[in-house]
């Protein structure tokens, strides 16, 4: 009963301090202390203590939330806050009032108590409330396509500020905060969440997903803007990362399938799509099918662009691919910097998308499909060799080009555009097939004499060497210096009085080296005209005498007939004017020279043959009676020689007339270019090769593990050479059938994937 | 139980010559004749498996040295409990599977010409698949195949032979086992295509379990 008493003074006295216009005087304090401080005493017990600040803190709170809801009805802004500071003044005055009365007996910190109350009950309210406005405030201007005011974030750190009591302590950062997240931020971000969502829901149908995609972007891309604003800068991420989870995130396979479209026709959009997906966090899941897209669109599209040379007929062995290199890697240079400028365009040059057009690039020049056909001569490595050949050989058309275009800089020109092509070899899988090719064309164009210049050549190979490997670029230099060699050696030799009058230039080089790049099956044997064979007598004389000192050993020569040619002044009985005092300069190589001098040298008959059957031209020189009858069509072409149809015999045209005074039918610069046939000869080499490497390099393994598991075998093998040339698995198996049939390898009794070196 | 003489003896009535290495053999035409007494049709399983039993490596040449520790392991002193165990150990092969994989790999030794042979001609190959699997699906299949290919398979080796016979017992009859990442021959991975591009019709996908009917 007297507890209930107490209980009830003590809320007397507190309204009479608490309730507005009503000070309390002396004699009330007095009162009030007194009677607490009785009942204190009476009880003795610190549990009581603790019971009258938990009464007194809850007795306050009632009070507060009374005031704090008369204050919401008040209008945000002005008003509510003058209310808000009015109150706070007197609540101010009355808690030190109480805390004087009541704080020596129920202890310190009663007014930090009732300040604490007063923010949990009547600040977080207002500022919830304003906070509330604030949001609808911008929502309404968002709906309306209204203005947005940048101010207002700032106004609201204002009006909270204000709310912080005068004589208060310091507002903490924490109270901020919490009123900002709980109040603000929150309601914020959903009210932009539903902005969009209303905004779209119609779009989000088959077939309006470009259009989606397009409005998706802009209202994000204003939503973002509008929160830089409005919102934290902290908090503008978080706002980003739901608007994306929400609208894009949640739409990845529609969005998806529309950049496939998108892909051939629309730049624009590609790259929306880019910017839509790329706001996802941890965008690796929703850009990886994009990548796997763009790579896809990448091989496609190389392999479907290029209708020219896919009309080649693959069985046309005349067919030569130098006239297609030039085309086909100007068109993938092309191509692959048009592809680069979409990557930065439509992707920001991401790695990623970098990546996956490497990827699809190198899968369209290693495709099977690669220029949509299956000629030898139309694969990566052949053409770009072929484009290298055309850079570097002095008169092909596109070295005359980029002399004409840069009269002073054409060794730079050549570096730029080699350097271009060096992008295309570096997708390119086979590169020892690159190299085998460079190396054919090379050696032709050292021995035909139609190098550009040895120090470009030297610099080519230098850029080659870092793709293919020093190894196989020793070699090539091998070959310039044995050129090179050759020329220091031999370029002051002249033969003697006694060879008449030829002016012999000849080119000695190592067979090892050239082995397989000049082919030597071509240079057929035969009895070559006396003033020439004489030249060669004397020429291996000279060389015997300065490298073979010992007899029976030393370096043997053997004439290369096919790679020589001759310069010869022909004069027809016919000939009218000038041309009967001057002749004709014909240009000839050793077999058609060989022929010619049957008719014109008394020295190689007894006398100049009138009339020769092509059967005994064949056997006069001594040269296959194909041989033969290929050189006589090429001479009776040129108007040189002319049949007897009567009796099939040939002889020379003595009414030959031409207009042009030196004739080139030496055939020597078709030498230049690879045949079909070569090239399918360079193919199976490199195909034996390759053979030989995965042998060489499963043995080198086996020896070392002595056993290992087939797929580990394969992961070593695959690695070890892949670097030079992709290793195919049927190969791979093949080598390991045969190393198992030899006897060299056997699979493990019970487990066939296990092999075992046998010793 | 035979005594030494005696299996001496029954092997001099099929001798056909001493050879250069001065070994003491049954030839083709002596093992033609213990063919017919034992009543087998020299084109049939069971000569091939009298071969494999009697420790021959050449089709056909039986040494006496062999024959002679083979009959006593047989324990047989006759054609007649010859021709029995002969005919016993075809009927186990059905469940024996250890033993028919050991007279399979044998039959490879048989085909070849000259001992040092790497490979087998792929007809004889075919020939002798179809008499020892008793037409097994997949060796059935297998002889498809090999016949599609025409000449671009010449030949099998032993490898191949052998594993065969392994292929036979892990692959079901759409190959849905089968893995072109494991050590199988490159010649069973083109098989492997084969098959996907040629399914078998109804008849052919019977027997899968049984090694030989």
């Amino acid at each position: 009963m007297a507890d209930i008493l107490f209980w009830s003074d003590l809320r007397q006295c507190l309204d009479s301090v608490l309730v507005e216009q009503q000070m309390m005087s002396i004699c009330d304090y007095m009162k009030t202390s007194i009677a607490v401080n009785t009942y204190l005493k009476e009880a003795k017990a610190k549990t009581a203590v603790e019971e009258v600040q938990l009464w007194v803190v809850a007795y306050v709170n009632g009070h507060l939330a009374v005031i704090a809801r008369r204050m919401l009805k008040l209008e945000h802004g002005p008003p509510l806050i003058a209310a808000y500071v009015a109150q706070w003044q007197y609540f101010a005055q009355a808690s030190q009032a109480m805390s004087g009365c009541l704080g020596q007996t129920v202890g310190i910190g009663m007014r930090e108590a009732m300040v604490q109350a007063w923010y949990t009950t009547v600040f977080r309210r207002i500022a919830a409330s304003m906070a509330a406005a604030m949001v609808a405030l911008v929502d309404g201007a968002r709906k309306d396509g209204g203005v947005d005011d940048p101010q207002l974030l700032s106004n609201l750190s204002c009006v909270l500020a204000d709310l912080r009591p005068t004589h208060a302590p310091e507002l903490p950062r924490g109270e901020l905060l919490g009123v900002y997240f709980a109040w603000y931020l929150e309601p914020y971000v959903w009210a932009a969440v539903r902005h969009v969502d209303s905004c779209t829901s119609h779009l989000r149908t088959p077939g309006s997903t470009r259009e989606y995609i397009r409005l998706v972007t802009r209202l994000i891309d204003d939503e973002e803007r509008r929160a830089v604003a409005y919102l934290r800068p902290e908090s503008v991420e978080s706002l980003r990362c739901v608007l994306a989870q929400r609208f894009v995130a949640g739409s990845l396979a529609a969005i998806h399938a529309e950049a496939e479209l998108m892909l051939a026709t629309d730049d624009e959009d590609l790259r929306s799509v880019f910017c839509l997906l790329r706001r996802v966090p941890a965008d690796r899941v929703a850009m990886q099918p994009l990548c796997d897209v763009f790579r896809a669109y990448v091989t496609q599209h190389t392999l479907a662009a290029m209708p020219s040379l896919a009309e080649l007929n693959p069985n046309d062995a005349s067919v030569s691919s130098l006239a297609f290199a030039r085309n086909a890697v100007d068109w993938l240079i092309a191509e692959l910097n048009h592809l680069r400028a979409m990557t930065t365009r439509c992707f920001d040059d991401d790695p990623r998308f970098s990546n996956s057009l490497v990827a699809g690039l190198r899968e369209a020049l290693n495709s099977k499909d690669f220029m949509g056909s299956g000629h030898p001569q139309l694969e990566a490595p052949r053409l770009l060799a072929g484009y290298f050949g055309l850079l570097l050989q002095t008169d092909s058309a596109l070295a005359l080009e980029l002399a004409a275009a840069h009269p002073t800089g054409f060794e730079n020109a050549v570096e730029s555009r080699a350097r271009e092509a060096l992008q295309l070899c570096e997708l390119v899988n086979g590169k020892d097939k690159l190299t085998y090719h460079y190396r054919s064309l090379l050696a032709r164009r050292l021995v035909t004499d139609s190098s550009s210049s040895v120090d470009l050549e030297r610099t080519v190979v230098a850029m080659l060497t870092p793709l293919t490997g020093i190894d196989s670029t020793n070699r090539i230099n091998d070959m310039i210096e044995d050129m090179n060699l050759s020329h220091t050696l031999f370029a002051d030799y002249r033969p003697s009085v006694s060879s008449g009058s030829l002016d012999v230039s000849v080119k000695v080089l190592r067979e090892n080296l050239w082995y397989g790049n000049l082919s030597s099956e071509l240079s057929r044997t035969m009895i070559v005209p006396r003033q020439v064979s004489a030249a060669c007598e004397e020429f291996i004389e000279m060389y015997k005498s300065r490298y073979n000192s010992a007899p029976g050993k030393g370096r043997k020569l053997q004439w290369l007939w096919a790679y020589s040619k001759a310069t010869i002044q022909l004069y027809f009985p016919h000939s009218v004017g000038r041309v009967a005092q001057t002749g004709y300069t014909i240009v000839v190589n050793t077999y058609q020279l060989a022929i010619l001098a049957l008719f014109t040298d008394a020295s190689c008959l007894g006398s100049a043959a009138q009339q020769l059957t092509p059967a005994e031209i064949s056997l006069h020189i001594k040269l296959r009676p194909a041989a033969v009858k290929s050189e006589l069509a090429v001479l009776a072409r040129a108007g040189i020689l002319v049949s007897n149809k009567s009796n099939d015999a040939i002889m020379m045209n003595s009414s030959f007339n031409s207009r042009r005074l030196r004739i080139d039918i030496s055939g020597i610069k078709r030498m230049r270019q690879e045949t079909v046939a070569e090239t399918t000869k360079i193919d199976s080499y490199v195909d034996s090769e390759r053979y030989l490497q995965i042998q060489s390099a499963v043995m080198t393994e086996m020896k070392r593990r002595l056993s290992i598991h087939h797929t580990k075998l394969l992961n070593f093998v695959t690695t070890r050479l892949e670097r030079v040339f992709p290793v195919e698995r049927p190969v791979f198996k093949r080598v390991i059938g045969v190393l198992i049939t030899d006897r060299y390898i056997r699979q493990k009794e019970g487990d066939f994937n296990i092999y075992e070196y046998i010793a | 139980m035979a005594t030494l003489n005696t299996r001496e003896a029954w092997f001099r009535e099929y001798q056909d010559y001493d050879r250069d290495d001065g070994k003491q053999v049954i030839g083709l035409e002596g093992f033609q004749r213990l063919c017919d007494a034992l009543k087998y049709n020299i084109v049939e399983l069971e000569p091939l498996v009298l071969l494999w039993k009697l420790g021959a490596v050449e089709l056909g040449i039986v040494e006496l040295e062999t024959w002679d520790r083979t009959i006593r392991e047989m324990g047989v002193a006759d054609n007649a409990a010859l021709k029995k165990t002969i005919d016993a150990t075809v009927a186990k092969f059905k469940t024996d599977l250890v033993s028919y994989g050991s007279f399979y790999r044998r039959v490879f030794d048989f085909l070849k010409t000259t001992p040092n042979q790497k490979f087998i001609p792929v007809e004889d190959a075919k020939s002798a698949l179809t008499l020892i699997t008793s037409q097994h699906w997949l060796f059935m299949r297998f002889i498809e195949f090999l016949d599609d290919q025409g000449k671009k398979v010449p030949s099998m080796t032993r490898d191949q032979w052998n594993l065969l016979l392994e292929l036979s017992k892990s692959v079901d009859a759409e190959f849905s086992t089968y893995s072109k990442e494991e050590a199988w021959p490159s010649l069973f991975d083109d098989f492997y295509d084969w098959v996907r591009e040629h399914p078998a019709s109804a008849p052919q996908l019977i027997d899968t379990t049984s090694l030989l009917k």
